[in-house]
């Protein structure tokens, strides 16, 4: 038994050892979120050519459109910029939080979003497009009206969705998470276009060449209002650098954007997918994958120890029997309903719920910075905990009674009789079940992508954006998956049965050895 | 025998409930004797036996053990528990833990003893209970017999002041019955201070100082064994007798 703690506290310091420490943005560093996966305005590539800026809390880098200009801002404010890698609805409640000082992210200031978040001058004009399949029936649209019957998408949460409602005739479908999807989803004939910007359309042309945009003339395009086809900066309210940031967007000329446009759209992850696609992925994104894989690894395994740990005490808490005294089983009475709120809570609430609150609420309410890492490993050794405990509590309350009342009897204490004889079967007992919760866990860290915790879905979602090759991206990663949990399944198969001990005993044949009682 | 009272009760009460399970208990135990307790299922003896050493509280009266009274607030229980030992009628070792541990972990954590000393006094004992050769076997690994030896060791080995014997051969197959009959008499003749519930009438008989006869929660008699086998005062002893040692 002491061998078990001694192992699990050198697998907590050696896991301390690999979260990665994040510095605590300085006030010399400007903070920019985006999603880093919406070339050309932005992408994540694996090396810092052509000028890319690193992503925070990772290993990997972020270049675009968005990012030259972050840098043109950044040198303005006479500070050094940082990407942090942010899911689209992150956004928003990143910057009013504090986790990043500016959204650019070639977002459109709508006036929804002017509500709670402030925007610079616009750093960059776009013409809408209708993305289309190069032989389908709409490839040859040259205006609105043409999309009589067409089935048309666009993204979620964007103004290019309400747009829609500009081609008379065309049928609505339900708004997509994004461009790649999107792509896959024309190229695939479940839509026949998507509402989008031209550069947007230039990337899919050059991505997939079944694709084409439409070329729209200034006449027979979209009518937009000025909020909607430019891109600005979000800012928080009341934000003290903005005439800063427009004076230094001002020194932007029209001309200067179309060119670093240009050079985006150039420069802009290839999409080729020639050659053996496992190896194309794997050169490519190899190391991704591999910190991905690492990340998730590192979370599970923690958050399942620490939530072990947490089982485990609140296990013993809640089958405490009542103490003698009456201000004690008031306390303790009290304790254990706090427990029961905290195991239905995080029993009752989806841990991607969780994330969202404990991180971005907290920054929010309380101006708490938190590491994403940390913050992950918080949320998801909590749940685990509750999860475990009320496994422990079944594994002990499994212990027949006897055993209890024995140990008792022989004058040892509560704590004692847990420690020596009750715990380490409830934990034998339990064991199946926590390795269901660590496999579980294996899978579930993947909603931590809404914190932007780069672990393997998070890593796998940016592959495939900027691959195309979702079906291979995926299967990759499932496999991945797939070895994690069946290599843990067996590992705790192998500690099952060394805890079981041998299953024969030897007899110990000396020669005191007597058969009949016999006292002297 | 006349030497002092080490367990006294007076008045003891017990209820489960509005259930009377015993009902003005008197009984007075003197170091180093042995009394049995006899009676049908359901007349309260293992309640008395285990009001004895707390595992159930009791509802009014007194137990005093060496004089001082063990419900009082401030009675060291974990102390008097070591000093009472229990063999119950499921044997209830510890099923995480060799023979062997079992009767060294309860000395190392209750009585602070070091590692080599518990182990030396477990293995004297078990060799005594002829239970030596299954030091590094499991629980589940040996027969109800065996088990039960094994538990009075773990009680033995605490140099209990009492044991408590709860009908320790009823969960027996037959054939296993003597092995730890004869242990406990071995026992006895130690000078131990025991109380035994049992329904082995020829070893009661044998092994006892007294018996004790319940009734529906009352100790209806007590004697000699000599008394109470052969001459019972009380009818319901004598109804209770007959029944048992026709079948016997
Ligand atoms: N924990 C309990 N709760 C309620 N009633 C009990 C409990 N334990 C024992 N009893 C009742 O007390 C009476 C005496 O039981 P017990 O002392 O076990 O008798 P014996 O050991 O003589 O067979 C029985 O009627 C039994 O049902
Ligand atoms: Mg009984």
């Amino acid at each position: 038994m002491r061998k078990f703690w001694v192992m699990i506290g050198a697998l907590l310091i050696a896991a301390g050892l690999f979260v990665p420490t994040t510095v605590q943005a300085a006030d010399d560093t400007f903070k920019v979120g985006m999603e880093a996966g919406y070339a050309p305005y932005n992408w994540t590539q694996s090396t810092d050519a052509n000028g890319a800026v690193p992503i925070q809390g990772s290993s990997e880098f972020a270049n675009g459109y968005d990012v030259q200009i972050s840098k043109k801002i950044a040198k303005a404010l006479g500070k050094k910029v940082v990407v942090v890698k942010t899911d689209w609805d992150g956004l928003p409640p990143a910057l009013t939080s504090g986790k990043i000082d500016a959204i650019i992210a070639g977002m459109s200031p709508t006036p929804e979003r002017r509500e709670t978040i402030d925007f610079s001058d616009p750093y960059y004009t776009a013409n809408l497009t209708v993305v289309v399949k190069r032989d389908g029936k709409f490839a040859n649209a040259t205006k609105l009206t043409d999309f009589k019957g067409a089935k048309i998408t666009a993204q979620l949460n964007t103004y290019h969705y309400d747009m829609i409602k500009q081609l008379p005739g065309a049928i609505k479908e339900p708004a997509m998470n994004s461009f790649p999807a999107m792509r896959v989803a024309l190229d695939s004939g479940t839509i026949n276009g998507y509402v989008s910007e031209v550069p947007e359309g230039i990337t899919a042309e050059a991505a997939n060449p079944n694709l084409k945009y439409i070329r729209f003339s200034k006449a027979n395009g979209f009518k937009t209002s000025p909020d909607e086809n430019v891109s600005s900066v979000g800012l928080r309210k009341n934000d003290p650098d903005k005439a800063k940031i427009n004076a230094a967007l001002a020194t932007i000329s029209e001309s200067q954007r179309a060119k670093l446009m240009k050079q985006a759209v150039a420069e802009q992850p290839s999409t080729s997918s020639d050659g053996n696609w496992f190896m194309t992925i794997m050169k490519q994104y190899g190391p991704m994958l591999l910190r991905g894989t690492g990340m998730t690894l590192l979370i599970s395994l923690i958050g399942t120890i620490v939530g072990f740990i947490i089982g485990l005490l609140v296990g013993i808490v809640r089958t405490m029997p009542k103490p003698k005294r009456a201000g004690r089983r008031g306390l303790l009475a009290v304790g254990q309903w706090l427990l029961s709120v905290y195991i239905e809570v995080f029993r009752g609430t989806p841990m991607i719920v969780q994330a969202a609150v404990f991180y971005y609420g907290a920054a929010q309410a309380f101006h708490l910075n938190m590491d994403r890492t940390v913050a992950a490993l918080l949320i998801v050794s909590i749940n685990t905990g509750a999860y475990i405990s009320e496994i422990i509590r079944g594994g002990i309350t499994s212990v027949d009674s006897g055993q209890f009342e024995a140990a008792s009897a022989l004058g040892m204490t509560h704590w004692q009789t847990m420690i020596k004889v009750i715990l380490p079967q409830a934990v034998r007992n339990s064991l199946p079940a926590v390795t269901n919760e660590f496999i579980v866990n294996i899978k579930d860290t993947s909603v931590l992508s809404v914190i932007s915790v780069s672990e393997l879905f998070f890593s796998a979602e940016t592959i495939a954006g900027q691959s195309f090759q979702f079906f291979h991206t995926y299967l990759i990663v499932s496999a991945i998956y797939l070895i994690l949990t069946f290599t843990i399944s067996r590992l705790f198969r192998i500690v099952e049965h060394r805890l079981d001990g041998p299953k024969d005993y030897n007899v110990m044949n000396n020669q005191m050895q007597v058969e009949t009682p016999k006292i002297g | 025998m006349q030497t002092e009272s080490i367990i006294e009760i007076k008045n003891l009460q017990k209820k489960f409930g509005d259930h009377e399970v015993l009902r003005d208990i008197n009984l007075d135990v003197h170091r180093g004797e042995v009394v049995s307790i006899i009676g049908r299922s359901g007349s309260g003896k293992s309640t008395l036996l285990r009001s004895i050493n707390l595992l159930e509280t009791p509802t009014s009266g007194e137990i005093d053990f060496n004089g001082s009274n063990i419900l009082a607030r401030d009675f060291d229980l974990q102390h008097y528990r070591a000093k009472v030992g229990m063999v119950f009628q499921s044997f209830n070792l510890f099923n995480n833990l060799t023979v062997l541990d079992n009767i060294v972990v309860p000395q190392q954590t209750v009585l602070k003893r070091d590692t080599a000393t518990a182990k030396q006094h477990a293995t004297e004992i078990l060799e005594q209970m002829g239970m030596a050769p299954f030091v590094n076997a499991k629980p589940a690994q040996l027969s109800g017999g065996q088990k039960q030896r094994v538990a009075i060791a773990r009680a033995v080995a605490m140099d209990p002041d009492v044991l408590l014997f709860d009908e320790p051969t009823s969960a027996l197959d037959p054939e296993m019955v003597d092995d730890v009959l004869a242990a406990m008499s071995a026992l006895a003749h130690t000078g131990l201070t025991m109380i035994i519930v049992t329904h082995e009438m020829a070893f009661a008989r044998d092994i006892s100082d007294r018996v004790v006869f319940m009734d529906q929660g009352v100790i209806a008699e007590d004697g000699s064994p000599e008394q109470i086998f052969n001459h019972p005062q009380e009818a319901r002893t004598q109804e209770f007798l007959k029944r048992y040692l026709n079948r016997a």
